[in-house]
């Protein structure tokens, strides 16, 4: 009897011929439901799904929530036709798939803005947890104060199919002149697509308390942070400035994501870590002087041992044994003022006193009930 | 696989018979079981059309009802039509070749109006009682420049010409694209084109066009569009941004529409005795 394998050490595909006949045009019911295609957010997406729709319409398309603006049908994205440029770094830009800059993305649906609850917590850091905790972790080292340019990520392109490509124009800066004669162009295989002239940015122009807070906001995006709003505080990094909410990992909530409507904001302040940088870590001590032990500590013990069977041949020996006991007399010191720095460097960065890494900890189980208890950072 | 798209009535059909008579394997049946026979009279050489029309993604592949799933490797050769919406659909892994045929919008025009009239057994014309029509210059420009943007975006080995160039010399349209391929037979390709001469004729005698919800100037970028394709021209930069402005004028009409569709779809439901 045949058994499956659940350890495939390459991708494998079947050797038989393949069955196209099984997808010969026979349902009309499943050509509906295909051509009726819609987004995960459309309201009628469980109808079509239980295939009530797309027996009475040919074609169902959504239209874009207001305030988002969307791709929903995939012949009515709203997204231009990107510009094409001949020398790309080839590195994927994964950045614009960051799953928490999408406000209206996968992960939660804000129910109502006027709602009263201020946060809309995802169950995302519960399955990544490790995600999370990196971004926190990550921000932590980048001080700069430069504000990133609020922009629209274009669509990444992937790269040629399979090794090949399509011609490509190179790519010329065009003024944004009124609608020039296209310039014939000596013909190839395929339409080639040149970049479409994307202007400078115009200057910030804050006119409102609203704009205020939004060039805040855009400034913030990728540091830590405090927010303040409807009478709560949410402290973490902020990841998502788009649309009407704020996103933000809450550090205190062990790395939930947080949605806070922008107009429930009061005050938003920079969070101020402790000055570790000004501290040394120690870290060049410590690696030296574990090298020195490392080395230095098998030789002297294995120099001793040789001369402890056979002391007459003490002059044999003074030659690994002397600069054993050098390394170890270096890397040793080295060790210690390491440690002595690193101690030093951690109690800035977080607090030395244990009232200070004993922060207390409430949450909410699945079943609805809750928890208390303490945690203690290391 | 080897993709043939384009809107609805621009030649793919036709590129599916030459393909199928080149000797290519094809994915699909010749004439649907389930189409009416008027139907069948818009293309009597057959529409090479399958459950893949609307893509090669994770609704279609593995097949939904049966399970049967086509990996990659296995259908490289294979022929399939899939409209544009489709393609766009359609994984990345399952586009080795794609043939884009882009048939003039008035030609369209009167070749969907006459479509409609044939009906598809008794199922359209139910459906076009709630279902509001998206006049046929912004469903051709829609479709056509999601077709141009993902071509763009995603950059896989494509073929775009146009439905009359084919018609006006399609000996050297298909020796050229078969060589592309590098497959198939093109002197037994050729053959199916001079039979289809007479419908593409027989959709032209209509002489009225529906040139609802665009502007003359926007008219003007649709057919240069299609003259850029047609002449196998490039696309400059400056072409690209006015086709870019085109789609950002006409989006609020295509939204609008959308938002009509939806309301139809409600309505219909909200009338409907058990909701389906």
């Amino acid at each position: 009897m045949d058994s499956l394998g659940l350890r495939f050490t390459q991708a494998g595909s079947s050797l038989a011929p393949p069955d196209v006949a099984a997808f010969a045009a026979v349902d009309s019911v499943l050509l509906h439901e295909q051509e009726a295609d819609h987004d995960d957010r459309s309201p009628l997406a469980d109808l079509v799904a239980a295939g009530i729709v797309a027996t009475r319409i040919r074609m169902i398309v959504d239209d874009e929530p207001a305030a988002l603006r969307g791709p929903v049908f995939v012949t009515l994205r709203s997204t231009p036709i990107p510009t094409v440029r001949l020398t790309e770094s080839g590195a994927p830009e994964v950045a614009a798939f960051v799953l928490a800059d999408r406000v209206h993305g996968h992960f939660a649906w804000p129910r109502s803005r006027r709602g009263s609850a201020l946060v809309l917590a995802a169950c995302l850091p519960l399955a990544l947890p490790d995600v999370a905790q990196a971004q926190v972790a990550g921000s932590a080292k980048g001080r700069s104060v430069a504000v990133e340019p609020a922009s629209v990520v274009p669509p990444a392109p992937a790269g040629s199919a399979k090794g090949r490509s399509v011609a490509v124009e190179p790519a010329s800066v065009v003024p944004p002149a009124p609608a020039p004669a296209p310039q014939p162009v000596v013909a190839s295989e395929a339409p080639v697509v040149s970049p479409p002239v994307v202007g400078p940015p115009p200057p910030p122009r804050i006119a409102s308390p609203a704009a205020q807070l939004e060039t805040i906001l855009q400034g913030m995006k990728g540091r830590e942070a405090v927010v303040y709003a409807a009478g709560a505080k949410v402290t973490g990094l902020i990841i998502g400035v788009d649309g009407d909410f704020v996103t933000i990992i809450d550090v205190e909530r062990d790395g939930k994501i947080a949605l806070i409507p922008k107009l429930q904001i009061v005050e938003v302040r920079g969070r101020m870590s402790a000055q570790e940088t000004d501290l040394p870590t120690g870290t060049g001590n410590l690696v030296a002087g574990g090298i020195l032990v490392g080395v230095g500590g098998p030789l002297m013990l294995s120099g001793l041992v040789f001369l402890g069977i056979s002391p007459s041949y003490l002059f044999l020996y003074l030659p690994q044994i002397v600069p054993a006991g050098v390394m170890l007399g270096v890397g040793i010191p080295n060790l210690v003022t390491g440690m002595r720095k690193r101690r030093a460097y951690q109690a800035a960065s977080r607090g030395s006193r244990l009232s200070e890494r004993l922060t207390p900890a409430v949450n909410r189980t699945p079943h609805g009930s809750w928890t208390g208890g303490l945690r203690l950072q290391f | 696989m080897i993709i043939v798209t384009g809107t609805k009535r621009s030649g793919t059909s036709m590129w599916m018979q030459i393909l199928a008579a080149a000797g290519l394997p094809v994915i699909g049946e010749r004439v649907p079981k389930h189409w009416s026979e008027p139907l069948n009279a818009a293309n009597p050489d057959g529409f090479y059309e399958s459950e893949l029309v609307a893509g090669i993604y994770f609704r279609t592949n593995p097949h939904p009802v049966s399970g049967v799933f086509l990996f990659p490797d296995q259908t490289e050769q294979h022929a399939v039509k899939v409209f544009i919406p489709g393609l766009i659909r359609t994984d990345l892994a399952y586009i080795d070749r794609v043939i884009a045929t882009v048939r003039g919008w008035r030609d369209f025009a009167r070749s969907r109006e006459r479509l409609r009239g044939l009906g598809r057994a008794g199922e359209a014309a139910e459906a076009a009682k709630v279902t509001p029509v998206l006049p046929p210059g912004l469903e051709w420009w829609a479709e056509n420049f999601a077709l141009i943007r993902d071509v763009a975006t995603r950059r896989y080995p494509v073929h775009m010409l146009s439905y009359e160039s084919l018609l006006a010399d399609p000996e050297r349209i298909i020796r050229e694209v078969l060589a592309w391929l590098g497959v198939g037979d093109a002197v037994k390709a050729s053959a199916v084109v001079h039979r289809e001469g007479s419908a593409a004729t027989r959709d032209g005698a209509v002489a009225e066009v529906d040139e609802t919800g665009l502007e003359p100037a926007q008219l003007l970028v649709l057919d240069e569009l299609h003259d850029h394709i047609h002449r196998g021209l490039a696309l400059s930069s400056g072409f690209v941004e006015r086709l870019n402005q085109v789609d950002r004028e006409l989006r609020p009409r295509l939204l609008e529409h959308n938002a009509a569709v939806k309301a139809a779809a409600l309505l219909e439901l909200a009338r409907a005795p058990h909701g389906g």
